[in-house]
């Protein structure tokens, strides 16, 4: 190691001579390298060590001197101007023995033996690492001493690098006590900004029983009382919603709920909040702090809360968790998953809790929360039946509950696939009903669910049972003449009549394609044989010829439609007028299936086919040729029917009757 | 074809973020794990935006991505086979367009399309699969995933061709390719290998297999997680079993419910259990070889079955038709083999030894006794109704009497299709009822039987076959069908369309009557209901006429209820209390509107959002009450409307004397008949102890007004004395003002303003003041300061 410093530099005057350098008694170039570029995934672990440190020493004063009753204290100041961060505790100090056994070596930390003989678990520190990590981001460690019990003596420990070190003795502080002063290095220089200490330090230390204050504060930065400790504890409602908006981050609380130990499974205490703030975009929002005795050890275990919880954020403190080597991640062994399980448990039961008691912040959850919500619902029941009722789901007209899409849908639940076609989202545009957007996150298995706990309909627009929904048989099958006739005079190639009846009635027909046709289509087309593998072609074509593929769509005749019904009794009395009537349904069905999507049918014929039709209603009525008395629609609906009866048209296609 | 595919992942999860389409982004980024971990909740719930959204963003390379997982989700782990067919189809050929066929999953479309023939008929496409993979082969360099799951879909065909040597030297190889391409094995590639040794029945070579696939696996820096244990765990336990070794198969072996949500582990489970129960180590805790297994299996042979997976529904037909042989259940033993035969006839290549195996099974179940009756076998039905035995025996006792009778034995048919459906041999038992329509007999029994298990299943095109089957000779049935299919499906229009059909035929009926009456109540026409239930009366049978078996054709007391509902509803004053007095009812006054006091009953009412809601109401009739509280705006209701309700008491009595006395009987809220105009507004504040309030309410009752508070015991307001908030606040009231419709809005202010003005603290009627074009800075102000 380079020895010597420029004279006057760092506060306890010129380094050591080299004649008083001992060497820490492991290989620290290595480790020291290990913990400042690996263990530690960030430099502020060295801080959280130290102050870890300061609090033990406290606690062994605590055991070392019952009767000591000064106020514990640890002050963190910074000096940007020097490069320094000091960090001060009122705690037990150390004897020059004890620096050279503790300070200096890895693995026998003094905390960990005292832990292990008192069993003491407000002790924090466990790999004796914590001290030697403070050369993870400085240059040099100065560490000035006095044990509470040689109050008269005082020891400065020097070291640049950690692996040498010098202890000197020096002036007794004031009270006993330790004081460790960092150099730190160029890139770690913000570290000495208090303004940053102090937000990282309030959230490191918040469950930390010992005031820490950063720099002249007055107010510790761990001030907010921790609504599930101390004597005179406060876990009301209130309490909680202020320690958790002092420790959100990033959120404001919407509520907050505890977390409580499960006899048997998890000492873990906490609490546990939901987040306000938009989560459309980054769903996953779960933000969990794991504390150890009291100090922070996971700044982001959320894997401990479920993967459907990415609104809740939280705090939690437990003894029985194992931190890995790095103390920055947690080890998944029963304990871990204990907790997971408690949490989950713990998540659902504030749920109902706030439900229940709180239902203005509940309105607000579910309003802000919704589609995380539905998503969740679905894998948890208790969860489940919660939501049910209550989250909203996008549909057609805004945001609905599923009671709400279920009242105006008649009893049943609509939702649509959104598996293209576009016939369908026609038809439910006419049929007016709010349809929920199957296409969203978590809606179509969420209205599944819903529709099986509530023992309602649900209908899957643009799934073959759901159409089939759609199109209910007419009472009474169509005679074969007629079915014949309107086949004839409405459908293109390749198309089916079927007659059904569906709402609304103002839409006299629809087309629906037939998705195995098209499927057929693109298989059997000799493109495929350019693109897909022969083998695999060969394969495909065995399974699409199974289909006959002839009807390309079906066209579904509205039975319960006066259009249809009227053209009927037209054509059954014989009526000329039939014929204009069908041929101006055939022009809307292409005009319905061109706006719809790409689809089969000529649509500039059709268009044509309106003009025609529309000429030959106009067209001067022949002298005699006054509408049968018995054709007269009975009632008020106007329409051609009503009106004087066509003159022979050029164009009919074939099959008009006589 | 180079790309890797994760590396493609990595790039557009980070363009989407950047683009803003961070729910994509997640879905890309998220799926994969979902669909192969068995998430099928997760992946269905993510699957339809994500797609949708790939599709308006035009990206179809990650359309592919996405069905590709979707679809490895599909038959991999809810293994269907010809249900997946048109989509494993549809994808091949998406994902070979020129706009796709550079994508690097597009290999895996085909890789999907040999899997989804591998659970139709392994060994029946075997010759299609191996071509289908060798030509794909020749794309994918070794350093690719692809490759690993290729090599493994190739082997798994070797041995699907009993060619298990091949496989394990195709694996081998395979595997050196991959790691000379500087790459390890996934973990699944142990699993192929110890399948593949399980068929040679080199059991521990198996176990071996397992254990270097899992070292190496967790070498690699690799976590196992829960499905990955699963596997293990099963695939273990299997060949445990295999060796003897019962105790360990039994410590591993997954729960029965646990491969009951994970159709990937059943057909090893099942296999391991079947050779547990051979090893003599069953029963074992809750498992045992019972009629609760049975029915497992059944239900997971039928899910195959439907799902399409012709093979693997065979193949457990032949764990489980072994199984019932094994504990002497002929009948399911046969129905097992009867459901293997149709599969059987479903396959392309019988010649494996499948054909033999299944023999085996219907020569071991014919060769088990035939039950004997304890009855002459035209008894049966009746006995059993008696004597309840177990379904397993029940069904051999059915089967032995059907046997016995000439062929035409509707009712024995009926019941033996009853129990095999509770067996979990849905689709049996509904064949078996085809074919007694199919040949003429028991058109009764089976056709009503048959229309109910279709009801019950949600077989909306079985009902349309049958009552298409029916409508010609029995028109009255097929609209009897439909008409229960409409009601169970809840469309009450349809429902009295086809209760109407029947009566077209049957002019008597009873229960279509009883049917058409409830659908038009349900459609608010209580007109109708109440036509319907007179017309009732005239067709029932007189009393004391009806016999046991047309019990249904006399009028019983619920028509009556529900007519005096009907007539309530529809005000016809005479008919409720000539209808009344005949079930035994006194009425305070011999005409006119009913409204007398009777006694405080709950109704249940349901909310605009769909939640039931139950509030009490003074019962003013034998179908009609007076609304107690003040409701808001989520019931179309409010304080002293009269509404009338249905007849059936929801909530059962107590058992006890004493909580009798307390117990409310809950009804199910019909219709509004009176409104009485009540308007509600909202007090809110501090609590300003029980001698104010009752001084409040008893003040506003006096002039018409009703109160009616909502906070509980928790509710607190903020203390605008405690200035640094650290208390817990006042106790609250919050309650509802029903104003009546006689009194405005501002005369309820002046009359709240002059009652309230001793208290300590103010309350706030915000809503109240701006309904009345008031001045609401008082009511703000009070918000403000006591947080409300």
């Amino acid at each position: 190691m380079s020895q010597g410093l420029p004279p006057g530099h760092g506060p306890a005057g010129e380094f050591p001579a080299a004649d008083n350098l001992r060497t820490t008694e492991v290989d620290l170039g290595g480790l020291v390298s290990v913990l400042a570029t690996h263990l530690y995934s960030t430099p502020l672990v060295a801080l959280r060590e130290l102050v870890q440190n300061a609090h033990d020493s406290h606690t062994r004063r605590r055991l070392e001197d019952p009767d000591h009753t000064a106020a514990q204290l640890i002050r963190v100041s910074g000096d940007p101007a020097r490069r320094t961060v000091v960090i001060e505790d009122t705690g037990a100090g150390l004897t020059e023995p004890e620096i050279h056994a503790y300070l200096a070596t890895v693995g026998t930390g003094y905390t960990r033996m005292l832990r292990e003989l008192t069993g003491n678990q407000d002790l924090i520190g466990a790999f004796g690492l914590g001290f030697l990590s403070a050369f993870s981001v400085a240059d040099e460690v100065t560490v000035t001493t006095t044990s509470h019990r040689e109050p008269h003596l005082g020891h400065r420990y020097r070291s640049r690098g950690g692996e040498q070190y010098s202890v000197e003795p020096a002036a007794p502080r004031p009270v006993a006590g330790t004081a460790v002063e960092l150099r730190l290095k160029p890139e770690h220089a913000h570290l000495a900004d208090e303004d940053a200490l102090r937000e990282v330090l309030a959230r490191y230390c918040v469950l930390l029983p010992v005031p820490v204050h950063v720099g002249e504060d007055d107010t510790p930065v761990n001030g907010v009382p921790v609504p599930w400790r101390g004597p005179d504890q406060d876990d009301t409602h209130a309490a909680r919603m202020r320690f958790a908006a002092a420790f959100g981050r990033r959120f404001e609380p919407l509520t907050a709920f505890p977390l409580r130990p499960v006899e048997g499974r998890t000492d873990a205490v906490g609490l546990l909040w939901v987040q306000d703030g938009g989560t459309y975009g980054s769903s996953d929002n779960r933000d969990l702090a794991v504390y150890l005795r009291g100090m922070l050890l996971s700044d982001d275990a959320r894997d401990l809360l479920p993967g459907w919880a990415g609104f809740i954020g939280g705090v939690v403190e437990s003894t029985r968790l194992t931190p890995t080597a790095s103390r920055e991640d947690l080890q998944r062994d029963d304990h871990y998953r204990a907790l997971q399980q408690a949490l989950t448990d713990a998540i659902v039961d504030g749920l109902y809790e706030t439900a229940r008691l709180h239902p203005a912040a509940w309105r607000r959850i579910l309003a802000r929360h919704g589609q995380d919500l539905l998503g969740a619902a679905l894998c948890d029941d208790r969860l489940f039946t919660l939501l049910a009722d209550d989250v909203p789901v996008p549909t057609s007209q805004g945001d609905l509950t599923a009671g709400a899409l279920r009242a105006a849908g008649g009893g049943a639940v609509h939702v649509a696939l959104g598996s293209g076609g576009g016939f369908e989202e026609m038809l439910y545009r006419a049929m007016q009903v709010p349809i929920a957007r199957g296409d969203r996150y978590a809606v179509l298995p969420f209205l599944r669910r819903y529709a099986q706990l509530r023992e309602c309909r649900i209908v899957e627009l643009g799934s073959e049972s759901g159409n089939r929904e759609l199109f209910r048989d007419p009472l009474h099958p169509l005679p074969a003449e007629e079915s014949a006739w309107l086949g004839a005079a409405l459908t293109d190639e390749g198309e089916q009549l079927v007659a059904a009846r569906f709402d609304p009635p103002g839409l006299p027909l629809v087309l629906v394609p037939d998705r195995e046709a098209e499927l057929k289509a693109r298989i059997e087309d000799d493109q495929a044989d350019a693109r897909i593998p022969s083998a695999a072609l060969r394969l495909a074509r065995a399974f699409t010829a199974r289909t006959e593929g002839t009807v390309k769509a079906r066209l579904y005749l509205n039975l319960a439609s006066p259009a249809v019904q009227d053209l009927l009794t037209a054509y059954r009395a014989g009526h000329t007028g039939s014929t204009t009537a069908a041929a101006l349904l055939r022009s809307l069905k292409v005009i319905m299936a061109s706006a719809a999507g790409p689809a089969a049918g000529d649509l500039t014929a059709a268009l044509a086919g309106i003009g025609t039709a529309v000429s030959a209603l106009t067209a001067a009525m022949p002298e005699g040729l006054a509408v049968p008395e018995s054709l007269a629609v009975p009632g008020p609906r106007p329409g051609p029917q009503g009106g004087p009866a066509d003159p022979p048209a050029t164009d009919e296609p074939p099959g008009a009757p006589r | 074809m180079t790309t890797d595919i994760w590396g493609w992942v990595h790039d557009t999860h980070r363009q989407l973020n950047e683009a803003g389409q961070h729910r994509l982004a997640t879905a890309l980024a998220e799926i994969a794990g979902h669909a192969v971990d068995g998430r099928n909740e997760q992946l269905d719930a993510m699957y339809p935006e994500a797609l949708a959204s790939a599709r308006a963003l035009g990206l179809p390379w990650v359309e592919v991505f996405l069905r590709h997982w979707r679809l490895q989700n599909l038959l991999n782990k809810r293994h269907q086979g010809e249900a997946a067919m048109a989509e494993a189809v549809s994808l091949l050929e998406f994902a070979h367009r020129e706009e796709t066929a550079s994508c690097p999953q597009s290999v895996c479309a085909v890789q999907d399309f040999t899997i989804c023939h591998a659970n139709i008929d392994g060994p029946g496409y075997v010759p299609e699969r191996l071509a289908v993979l060798e030509e794909t082969l020749q794309r994918v360099e070794p350093a690719r995933a692809c490759f690993d799951c290729l090599s493994r879909e190739y082997a798994d065909t070797l041995e699907d061709d009993g060619r298990c040597e091949e496989a394990l030297g195709h694996l081998d190889r395979a595997q050196a390719r991959i790691q000379a391409a500087g790459e390890q094995v996934s973990l699944s590639f142990g699993h192929s290998r110890a399948s593949a040794l399980h068929r040679l029945g080199r059991h521990q070579d198996a176990l071996d297999a397992y254990d270097t696939a899992e070292h190496a696996y967790v070498a690699g820096r690799n976590r196992l997680d829960d499905d990955d244990r699963r596997k293990l765990a099963t695939g273990r336990a299997l060949n445990l079993a295999a060796l003897g070794r019962t105790g360990p198969a039994l410590d591993l072996l997954p729960p029965a419910d646990e491969a009951d949500r994970y159709a990937d582990i059943r057909h090893r489970w099942a296999r391991a259990v079947e050779l547990l129960a051979e090893a003599g180590a069953l029963p074992h805790g809750e498992l045992a070889n019972d009629a609760d297994l049975g029915a497992r299996l059944a239900r997971w042979t039928g899910h195959l079955d439907t799902a399409g997976s012709h093979r693997p529904c065979l193949d457990l037909a032949l764990i489980a038709g072994r199984l019932a042989v094994a504990r002497g259940a002929r009948t399911v033993a046969l129905t097992l083999a009867a459901t293997g035969e149709r599969k059987l006839a479903l396959l392309r290549r019988t010649d494996d030894g499948v054909a033999d195996r299944l023999a085996a099974l219907r020569a071991a179940a014919e060769a088990l006794p035939v039950a004997e009756l304890p009855v002459p076998a035209a008894d049966l039905v009746d006995w059993l109704a008696e004597h309840t035995p177990a379904a397993e025996t029940g069904a051999d006792l059915l089967a032995a009497a059907r046997a016995e009778l000439p062929a035409d034995a509707p009712a024995v048919v009926a019941n033996l299709a009853g129990v095999l459906g509770m067996l979990g041999h849905g689709r049996a038992a509904a064949d078996l009822l085809w074919a007694e329509l199919e040949a003429g007999r028991g058109q009764d029994h089976a056709a009503g039987m048959l229309g109910s298990m279709l009801i019950e299943a949600g077989d909306g095109d079985g009902v349309r076959r049958l009552a298409d089957r029916l409508l010609a000779a029995e028109p009255a049935d097929a609209h009897w069908l439909r008409a229960r299919w409409a009601a169970a499906e809840g469309r009450w229009a349809e429902v009295g369309e086809h209760c109407a059909g029947v009566l077209a035929h049957e002019p008597d009926a009873i229960n279509t009557r009883r049917l058409a009456a409830t659908a038009a109540t349900r459609t608010g026409d209580h007109a109708a209901a109440q036509r319907i239930y007179l017309e009732l009366l005239e067709h029932a049978l007189p009393d004391g006429e009806a016999g046991p078996g047309d019990l249904h054709r006399a009028v019983q007391e619920p028509d009556l209820w529900h007519l005096i509902t009907a007539a309530t509803a529809n005000r016809d004053w005479d008919t409720v209390r000539s209808v009344g007095a005949r079930i035994g009812i006194e009425f305070d006054r011999p005409s006119g509107p009913v409204d007398e006091e009777w006694q405080i009953v709950t109704l249940r009412a349901t909310r605009a959002n769909g939640s039931t809601a139950e509030f009490p109401a003074i019962r003013t009739g034998p179908a009609t009450a007076r609304v107690l509280p003040v409701l808001g705006d989520e019931l179309p209701l409010n304080h002293r409307d009269v509404v009338v309700f249905g007849p059936a008491v929801l909530n059962d009595p107590p058992g006890t004397d004493e909580e009798k006395e307390r117990w409310r009987p809950t009804f199910e809220l019909l219709t509004l008949l009176d409104p009485a105009g009540y308007t509600t507004y909202w007090l809110d504040g501090a609590w300003p102890g029980d001698e104010h309030w009752v001084a409040l309410r008893t003040a506003l009752q006096a002039e018409g007004y009703g109160v009616w508070a909502y906070s509980g015991d928790h509710y607190a307001v903020t203390d605008p004395a405690d200035h640094g908030g650290e208390g817990d606040g006042l106790p609250g009231i919050y309650a509802a003002l029903g104003v009546p419709p006689t009194a405005s809005a501002a005369e309820a202010d002046a009359l709240l303003l002059a009652l309230t003005a001793g208290w300590p603290h103010p309350l706030s009627w915000l809503d109240l003041a701006e309904a009345g074009g008031l001045d609401t800075a008082r009511h703000r102000e009070i918000v403000e300061r006591y947080g409300l």
